[in-house]
């Protein structure tokens, strides 16, 4: 059980995150929220790349900053922007990682043929990682993630520059390695946690805004978005005068989904529908 | 109560050192009270000196981060325990003895008087206990030691960063809600 | 509530136990031992390759230097305060460039923030490096020494010996009293940058007690300086391995 508690952040007079109370268990956590809330900086106070300006974060009621080692031991990481040596192969990368994370190095050497299949890279693992488009770039980065075979897992924007199906894999990836581990995600893309998230943490105003599971935040909105089709010369004005969650053309019509709170004003030809989570992120987000 | 002073000679002894006998000198002066803390929480000796022991493990280890003027050496040591026994009773082996404990549990005779008095006897002591955990973590620490050690509320206010009427106004409200929820058990 | 306390036995063997676990159980040269032993020392100078070469250029500068010294037509001998003080600047050159090109190199790597979430991250590679290179330049000073008796710049030996050992010391303990107590990257560097300019002001301006020290004080003392610097500087290295701290190096 990991624990923040009474977190600030300063970085001068800049607040990145004021007053944070979260507990993450077991599970899959969504962190959600626009660049520059302070996704990051939360994420790198939980893998002590920064030290909180008031408040602890503590593992199974040990201050994570005392524990020292013991504590690195359990965590593994990708940050945002992932580094790599470009002359090294996959194998190689991983090696000096997991000799750095003290892993032992047959142990490593098995692990790490096995990390490199799940995630598809099976077959360029000696080649240059020079010579690799960012989505293979960014498997690396899950795989050493998981070298460690780490209790916990934070995982910064780990699906950008993936395409679809890699973004698949990575869900059934997490969606197998979450069971007793406790994985925390932050993203932008709101269809790869909506799947897999047990549970969707939301900042803003650089505090928690919501802490809960993903239907009762669906459920948030019920009753709130709609869909209706507008002639196309109607359909700018409409933009400007109403919350526009998406916009699709069709022949003639231009068919928008948005969120109003309340029935007044609504055109007649709106019906209401199901709120998914990525309605509530652009609804809750709207003035940022 | 010892005098503050006399801890930071062998705090410092500890930290550029490792002196083991001033760490030993150290963990006497606090042991009986840290002991007490655990046990009036947990009312038993053997999981009292576990858990007492953890802790001083616990403030031996992380001594390097411990800073003279943001606070008492007495009000982080009894942080770390506060922490630590949070924690304790949210995990499993808590949950274990709980359940072991509530199928051998007979019917208490219902309790007046204020959360003190309930704390005195045994039987009422471990009803407490156990609404006591279903707070947040913050909220436990301010109920445990305001109910379980000397600390009085500037000096909880000092161990959870937080204004001292914030820490008054929750303390109060979370004991209100203690005895209504007892009271409602009748 | 009657509190039942543990018998004065059970309390001590209690705190036995509690000082045995609580208490780092190795020193911090046992744990560098074994962080050498399961690393190796390809992985604890992985990437540092161009700066080794970097360092290895200036040294082999240096040399040049002083053979071009020795064999400067007409003038004869050189002073010996300039020599003796040239060496007390000079001598932790290779020393200087590879930790603080080190620590640039560390600081600009993307892979930084990776390594520092590792068991053995950036910081204790940091500390046994400076270790190495602190041994490989008091190596490197007592050529240095040899090359200017061969060179016959200077006869005494010892006292060469000695005072580069004192530059390399001073300048050492300077540098991780600098990473210890300062914050980020800019402080070793400005440090490492102020020391030739420093000792070249010293040179100008104290000359009598800076050439008096470097050559006239007796060998014992300057060899007991060296070792009281030698020792701060071993000293502060095991703080600041031991030590937790926010962005050593960012």
């Amino acid at each position: 059980m990991l624990t923040v508690q009474n977190v600030t952040k300063r970085f001068g007079s800049f607040t990145a995150l004021e007053d944070i109370n979260l507990e993450f268990g077991k599970g899959v956590y969504g962190l959600l929220a626009p660049n520059g809330a302070g996704k990051t900086t939360l994420m790198k106070m939980i893998v002590t790349l920064l030290f909180p300006t008031k408040g602890r974060i503590l593992c199974d009621g040990k201050e994570i900053l005392s524990m020292g080692e013991s504590y690195r031991e359990k965590i593994g990481y990708l940050p945002q922007k992932f580094g790599y040596y470009r002359n090294d192969s996959p194998r190689q990368y991983l090696r000096y990682l997991g000799a750095l994370k003290g892993l032992e190095r047959r142990a490593a050497e098995v692990r790490i043929d096995g990390l490199l299949e799940k995630v598809g890279l099976a077959d360029v693992k000696d080649k240059k990682m020079k010579k690799f488009s960012g989505g293979m770039v960014q498997r690396v980065g899950i795989a050493q993630a998981l070298l460690g075979n780490p209790e916990i897992l934070v995982l910064d924007e780990p699906t950008a520059g993936l395409d679809p199906k890699e973004r698949a894999r990575f869900r059934n990836l997490i969606s197998e390695f979450s069971k007793d581990r406790t994985v925390i995600l932050s993203t932008h893309i709101v269809s790869d946690i909506e799947s897999v998230a047990n549970r969707i943490v939301m900042l803003k105003d650089h505090s928690v805004y919501c802490d809960t599971d993903c239907s009762s935040l669906c459920g948030m909105m019920g009753g709130k978005v709609f869909e209706c089709s507008v002639p196309q010369k109607d359909a700018d004005s409409f933009e400007m005068s109403h919350l526009v969650i998406s916009r699709r053309e069709e022949t003639g019509q231009t068919h928008f989904r948005f969120a109003q709170d309340g029935e007044k004003g609504l055109p007649p030809q709106a019906k209401p529908v199901q709120p998914d989570l990525e309605d509530v992120f652009l609804y809750i987000y709207r003035e940022d | 109560m010892q005098p503050h002073n006399e801890d930071l000679p062998l705090i410092r002894r500890i930290r550029i050192w490792n002196d083991r006998s001033a760490a030993e000198k150290l963990v006497e002066r606090h042991y009986r009270e840290i002991y007490a803390y655990t046990y009036r929480q947990t009312l038993e000796k053997q999981l009292a000196m576990d858990l007492t022991q953890e802790i001083f493990i616990s403030v031996l280890q992380s001594i390097g981060n411990y800073e003279e003027k943001k606070a008492s050496f007495r009000t982080w040591m009894y942080r770390i325990a506060s922490c630590r026994i949070a924690d304790y009773f949210r995990s499993s082996a808590y949950r274990s003895r709980k359940m072991a404990a509530e199928l051998s549990d007979e019917s208490l005779p219902p309790q007046d008087g204020s959360l003190s008095a309930r704390l005195e006897e045994r039987d009422s002591a471990n009803q407490v206990l156990k609404e006591i955990g279903t707070f947040d973590s913050t909220t436990q620490q301010i109920l445990r030691l305001k109910l379980f050690s000397e600390a009085r509320f500037p000096q909880i206010a000092q161990a959870v960063e937080m204004p001292e009427s914030t820490v008054k106004s929750r303390y109060y409200a979370a004991v209100k809600k203690i005895q209504s929820r007892l009271e409602g058990k009748v | 509530m009657k509190i039942e306390y543990p018998t004065p036995e059970e309390q001590h063997n209690s705190i036995e136990r509690i000082v045995k676990y609580g208490l780092p159980q190795r020193s911090a040269f046992a744990e560098l031992k074994e962080m050498f032993r399961s690393l190796g020392p390809r992985v604890i100078f992985y990437g540092q390759g161009d700066v080794m070469f970097i360092a290895a250029m200036a040294v082999a500068f240096i040399a040049y230097y002083l053979v071009q010294l020795a064999f400067q037509p007409g003038v004869g001998k050189v002073a010996p305060e300039y020599l003796y003080s040239f060496l007390f600047t000079v001598s932790p050159t290779m020393y200087l460039l590879l930790c603080l090109l080190g620590f640039w190199k560390e600081k600009l790597s993307t892979v930084y923030d990776i390594k520092m979430t590792c068991k053995y991250n950036v910081c204790h590679l940091a500390v046994f490096r400076m270790l190495a290179f602190s041994c490989a330049n008091i190596v490197v000073n007592m050529l240095t020494a040899g090359l200017c008796c061969l060179l016959h710049l200077e006869s005494d030996f010892w006292r060469m010996f000695m005072v580069s050992a004192c530059g390399l010391f001073l300048l050492s303990v300077l540098l991780i009293y600098s990473l210890l107590f300062g914050r980020g990257i800019i402080p070793p560097t400005v440090v490492s940058a102020a020391w030739v300019p420093a000792n070249l002001l010293c040179n100008a301006l104290a000359k009598g007690t800076y050439w008096h020290f470097l050559r006239v004080v007796p060998l014992p003392l300057h060899i007991a300086v060296t070792a009281a610097l030698a020792c701060l500087y071993i000293f502060s290295l095991k703080w600041l391995f031991l030590r937790k701290k926010e962005k050593v190096l960012c």
